[in-house]
């Protein structure tokens, strides 16, 4: 019931976040340098939430949205690994599967853009007193469905991926993953993205 | 155009990419932006959803530059209105000029602004080094340089301005963006971000040094990821890279 409740909160918090990805303002809140830290503190783990945001932010920089090009969600894995990892050592496995739900959540932006162009007609075939009205309408609907949508994606997939992530991880690898000096991959994996955001600039 | 009019069209040019959709892209929003112009301008409703309707098709362009677009429109309207010109050329200009701003938007903003802002945000946290060796970061300093440099100097001014350039320079806008230089800019900008970053990488990776083996990896990540990165997507090389690393670990453990 407790964890329950934890997702609940987290998921109507993140889905305030992802309003600034497309709906209002794009004043990158939505950003995983702004939102993992933000979530790391609400969870008690401010550094997990600030390694998190550090990787996260560096391995998305260099992907931008263009023309109807939809990038994969930095903003879920942002999330979804800081809510999944306990400690620090839990950050690189929760990254790894919070990639996949980067993606998921690509496909469901897309299904909703499809949508919206089947509620073009609405306007165009409204009388002329209500034109004005719908069109206010439609902007108040993307508000709405955009912030359920998300909160009802993470309310899904916060309990699948978390569960999968103590008992797989903490029963059957953890002890290898410590043995083997594993968790050291916190330390390593800014490098992956720093290559990305350099490669960014080098290349053009 | 007056300054109250100007503001409540910057605050719904906010919603712009609201019902961002696959037939006319960003239409509801543009729209819904320049309402408060057309009835302004207008005072009869049946007009009134007439130009809402006409403005209404197919419109995608840079979020933040679509307000130079705004402002172009606007005072095309008010000519269209003096009848000094046609609707079809207000329509025209807009799906004309719609490509090469989105173009400069696309590289000057998504590709250099946010991307080097984003550096000196995770510059800050990178300084402090391994578990804030050389300072304690503060979390909230890193957000707020982060959001207050791209917002503050970047996104709110050039959003704010947009209107009001693209009002006084319709169809002439283009050529005083030109004449900004602005591929030099641009070229500057990076320069920083990169000089930046690996700054930022060195000292972090100077906190490391206690485990040189982490130090050799951190660099040979640095090196993969950017041989890798005019091949191989930013996730694949993540991936790939996160498996090479778990080997190298285990092997030098064993």
């Amino acid at each position: 019931m407790k964890l329950s409740l934890w997702f609940l909160f987290i998921s109507t918090i993140a889905g305030l976040f992802h309003l600034d990805v497309m709906v209002f303002g794009q004043f990158m809140f939505s950003r995983p340098i702004v939102v993992a830290p933000i979530i790391g503190i609400l969870s008690g783990l401010p550094e997990v939430g600030l390694i998190v945001g550090i990787i996260t932010e560096l391995l998305y920089v260099s992907i931008i949205p263009v023309g109807i090009k939809i990038p994969p969600d930095s903003t879920t894995v942002a999330v979804l690994t800081v809510v999944c990892s306990e400690r620090l050592i839990d950050i690189p496995v929760a990254l790894f599967f919070a990639i996949i739900f980067g993606f998921l959540y690509k496909y469901i932006d897309i299904a909703q853009r499809s949508f919206n162009s089947l509620l073009l007609g609405w306007v165009d075939t409204a009388k002329a007193e209500l034109v004005e009205q719908r069109v206010n309408l439609l902007i108040i609907y993307a508000l709405f469905i955009t912030y359920l949508k998300t909160v009802l994606f993470y309310l899904i997939v916060l309990p699948i991926l978390s569960f999968f992530i103590k008992q797989v991880f903490c029963c059957w690898i953890k002890n290898l993953w410590v043995h083997m000096d594993l968790y050291n991959l916190i330390y390593i994996l800014p490098a992956i993205g720093i290559g990305i955001g350099l490669a960014h600039f080098v290349e053009e | 155009m007056n300054f109250f009019l100007g503001i409540k069209i910057f605050f719904r040019s906010l919603f712009l990419q609201s019902v961002w959709n696959y037939e006319r892209m960003q239409n509801v929003g543009f729209v819904f932006s320049l309402i408060p112009f057309i009835n302004h301008l207008y005072k009869d409703k049946t007009v009134r959803a007439q130009k809402i309707k006409t403005h209404f098709g197919f419109f995608n362009t840079h979020p933040y530059l679509a307000n130079l677009l705004l402002g172009i429109v606007m005072r095309l309207e008010e000519k269209c209105l003096k009848n000094e010109v046609s609707q079809e050329e207000v329509l025209r200009t807009k799906t004309m000029l719609a490509g090469p701003i989105a173009a400069i938007g696309d590289r000057f903003i998504w590709s250099t602004w946010r991307v080097v802002c984003s550096f000196i945000g995770v510059a800050y946290y990178l300084c402090s080094g391994k578990e804030g060796v050389w300072y304690q970061a503060n979390i909230f300093v890193g957000i707020l340089l982060f959001l207050l440099i791209y917002n503050l100097l970047g996104h709110l001014p050039l959003r704010i301005l947009s209107i009001y350039w693209g009002y006084k320079y319709t169809n002439n806008v283009v050529d005083k963006i030109s004449k900004f230089a602005l591929q030099s800019y641009i070229v500057k900008i990076r320069n920083v971000g990169i000089i930046i970053l690996l700054f930022a990488s060195f000292i972090y990776s100077i906190s490391l040094i206690s485990d040189l083996k982490i130090v050799l990896l951190f660099w040979l990540n640095i090196l993969l990821s950017l041989l890798l990165s005019k091949k191989i997507a930013e996730v694949g090389i993540f991936y790939i890279l996160f498996l090479l690393n778990i080997i190298i670990l285990t092997v030098t453990n064993l």
